[in-house]
């Protein structure tokens, strides 16, 4: 084992030094192929294992709880560069094991992928299973809604002894909390504040909002979208939270809910928040010419329409979108016509750029979607109404246009999926100096 | 989603100058759109607008009754196996007499995926159950598993006959994205197919062609979605209904649909 780990260390190495990528899953997928049982080897050094999944807000969940147990003084592995397949998940075990393979922490929190989640549900072994909520995405690979709550009912089946945290809002999580018999704590919003929030499924559970649900009340979102809001039960009061919109707010009672159960305490916990940034894509920015991109990574209709609202309750002169269509971002863009694209009519932006893979397509459900006819100017310039539409396919011309038609001090808030958020930050290294998405 | 658009669309109304007017009757919206099917109606219903046409979207679940001869075009799309079941049943115990005799009079129709296999004699599941279509389409759609690996999906390129009176110019390609289960294939020759799979799988692994064409009830797996960047097959279905409705002499006028070949183009481009 020592040699299979020093292997993958080296290849992270000349991964990183080569520019070829972070090591964040090619290790892993050598060392799943040809040495299965390193997981097991690796993973069951670590006494506390915390998994997160579910279909949005994983990794955002998953950031801040790791902030909130080193707080406290805990050691912490994580996979917060988001590769939440198996393959990801055994290379960031190797890349924090040191040279011996051994693995000095207290705790192991991963963000597992739905699908992914029962392969390595017994090696797991976790004492506190996180399940966000279900969204429809990527049917392409999943082939149907109801087979990820399915993923996650069997991986919970073989974790019996796990403490299950729920969504109490989304019907679909809730009937999950109804078929399993393990200890389960939940958490939500009050019935007036989850109103916005288009979860899908008939409400065929009901959660009394009194013991086990732990809310967030007096919910407010800043002009810079960071949320302030307060957890009554606890005496806990959060200002400035960085992940923008109230969905993040969801986020925030997962990863408190479990920090509660691990008995951390107030200090550390809001400690945590004064510190946080938000994870690479979500609610990043990036200051660039005197200008701030302001990336909100997209990747359902659910993501897409939830920040069209947010977006909607403040001031947008500049948005840059931006569609792949590769595997990790959906191969099928069937989902952009579930998306409420109209909302971008009372955003009312004077300039949306862009770009992709399948750029044509969202110009496409532009012209859909706009109330004032879309009218061509140039071949890669259209107008609806006082709003310019520019499309550019390739993202360094993209960046490019985004950069130009915005003025100086703008918020340039920039919706990609989730290729098009690396590719973006890629391109946006070249120009100024951005976090590594590993660290 | 459909109230939401009719509420926009009467907040951007202006005096109506229209005297031509369409029902488009959804079937099923809540049950039958996991894959971005709603793309069709809204395609079906700004084209339509586009040309001063008025356009209703009456929306036709489990509990609604239908009525024949008030509909100009129906649309169904896809859902998962479990609500199929509920609907193909709810379908032939209180839409079916309605359906048939508006179909059969020439109403026409698109059915996309789930609602294609409704149209025919029936569906074996992937979990071995069998479930009766409308018999309105002879064919039979029967899928090996529930297994994610044995589905048809991908990106779907076909062309159209030569003839066919959807070909706009030299555009005579459609292009979706397929994802079902269902294999379907036709029992007898009575039912024509749509087109003629060029990439991707199409009905089944065996078949050349992708969807069916019945009168002028059109039935395919395509999603993506499947009329927006098929803007020929989107007017040929509103031209249809606009002829039935106000006579052979209607001429739907020209769009402007350089952005919806672009989109198109790209996708031939890039898969073929």
């Amino acid at each position: 084992m020592l040699l299979v780990v020093l292997f993958s260390k080296l290849l992270t190495f000349l991964l990183r030094l080569t520019n070829r990528g972070g090591g964040t899953t090619l290790p892993g997928l050598l060392v799943e192929m040809y040495f299965p049982n390193v997981f097991s080897k690796l993973i069951r050094q670590i006494p506390k294992k915390i998994v997160i999944t579910g279909t949005n807000g994983k990794t955002t969940t998953q950031t801040l709880l790791v902030s909130m147990l080193q707080e406290a003084g805990y050691k912490v592995a994580s996979n917060i560069s988001g590769a939440n397949l198996s393959r990801g998940i055994i290379s960031s075990l190797m890349n924090q094991a040191n040279i011996l393979g051994k693995l000095d922490y207290d705790y192991a929190v991963f963000e597992v992928e739905e699908g992914t989640f029962p392969k390595i549900a017994t090696e797991l072994d976790a004492s506190i299973i996180v399940v966000t909520n279900l969204f429809r995405d990527q049917l392409d690979a999943y082939g149907e809604i109801d087979k990820t709550k399915e993923y996650i009912l069997e991986a919970i089946n073989k974790t019996k002894e796990a403490k299950v945290i729920l969504n109490a809002n989304d019907p679909r999580v809730l009937e999950i909390g109804k078929e399993i018999e393990n200890k389960t704590l939940y958490f939500g919003l009050n019935k007036e504040d989850q109103r916005h929030f288009a979860y899908e499924g008939e409400q065929v559970a009901k959660v009394a909002m009194k013991r086990n649900v732990l809310t967030a009340t007096n919910i407010r979102v800043n002009n810079d979208l960071s949320s302030s809001f307060d957890i009554k039960t606890e005496k806990i009061e959060i200002n400035n939270f960085k992940s923008p919109g109230v969905y993040n707010v969801y986020n925030a009672l997962a990863a408190i809910q479990i920090a509660l159960t691990e008995k951390l305490t107030i200090e550390d916990i809001q400690s945590a928040f004064d510190k946080f940034e938000p994870a690479f894509g979500r609610g990043e920015e990036v200051k660039i010419e005197r200008k701030l991109i302001k990336m909100l990574l997209i990747k359902n209709p659910a993501g897409f329409s939830i920040t069209l609202q947010m977006l909607n309750k403040i001031e947008v002169k500049d948005l840059f979108i931006l569609i792949n269509d590769n595997i990790a971002d959906g191969k099928d863009v069937s989902w952009l016509w579930d998306s409420k694209i109209e909302l971008i009519n009372d955003i009312s932006p004077k300039n949306i750029v862009l770009s992709g893979t399948r750029a044509e397509d969202m110009l496409l459900r532009l012209k859909y979607a706009m109330d004032t006819r879309i009218r061509k100017v140039t071949y890669n310039h259209f107008k609806s109404g006082e709003t310019n539409i520019y499309i550019e396919p390739q993202i360094q011309k993209a960046v490019n246009k985004a950069l130009e038609v915005a003025e100086i001090g703008n918020y340039i808030y920039t919706l990609p999926t989730y290729t098009a958020m690396l590719e973006l930050r890629k391109e946006l290294g070249k120009r100024v100096k951005l976090k590594d998405f590993w660290k | 989603m459909n109230e939401e658009l009719e509420m926009r669309n009467r907040k951007n109304n202006q005096e109506p100058t229209t005297q031509y007017s369409l029902l488009i009757t959804h079937l099923y919206p809540d049950q039958m759109n996991i894959y971005g099917d709603l793309g069709n109606i809204i395609t079906l219903k700004k084209r339509a607008e586009w040309r001063d046409i008025e356009v209703q979207v009456s929306s036709v679940g489990a509990s609604d009754k239908l009525l024949a001869g008030k509909t100009d075009i129906y649309f169904i799309g896809g859902g998962q196996d479990q609500d199929q079941i509920e609907v193909f049943a709810d379908v032939r115990k209180n839409k079916a007499k309605a359906l048939k005799k508006d179909l059969e009079s020439g109403v026409p129709m698109l059915a996309i995926c789930g609602g294609y296999q409704l149209l025919g004699e029936s569906f074996l599941t992937g979990d071995g159950k069998t479930i009766k279509g409308l018999g309105i389409i002879p064919a039979e759609t029967v899928a090996p598993s529930t297994e994610v690996a044995q589905r048809c999906i991908g990106n779907i390129i076909t062309k159209l006959p030569e003839g066919s009176p959807i070909i706009k110019g030299t555009k005579n390609t459609l292009v979706g994205f397929e994802n079902h289960s269902g294999r379907t294939r036709f029992i007898s020759g009575e039912v024509e197919p749509l087109s003629e799979v060029l990439v991707g799988i199409g009905d089944n692994e065996n078949a050349e062609s992708e969807g069916a064409r019945y009168l002028n009830v059109f039935g395919s797996y395509m999603h993506g979605s499947f009329l927006p960047k098929n803007p020929h097959m989107a007017d040929y279905i509103l031209e249809t209904a606009l002829k039935r409705k106000y006579g052979d002499e209607f001429e739907l006028k020209e769009l402007d649909d350089e952005i919806e070949w672009k989109a198109h183009d790209t996708v031939v481009k890039r898969f073929s």
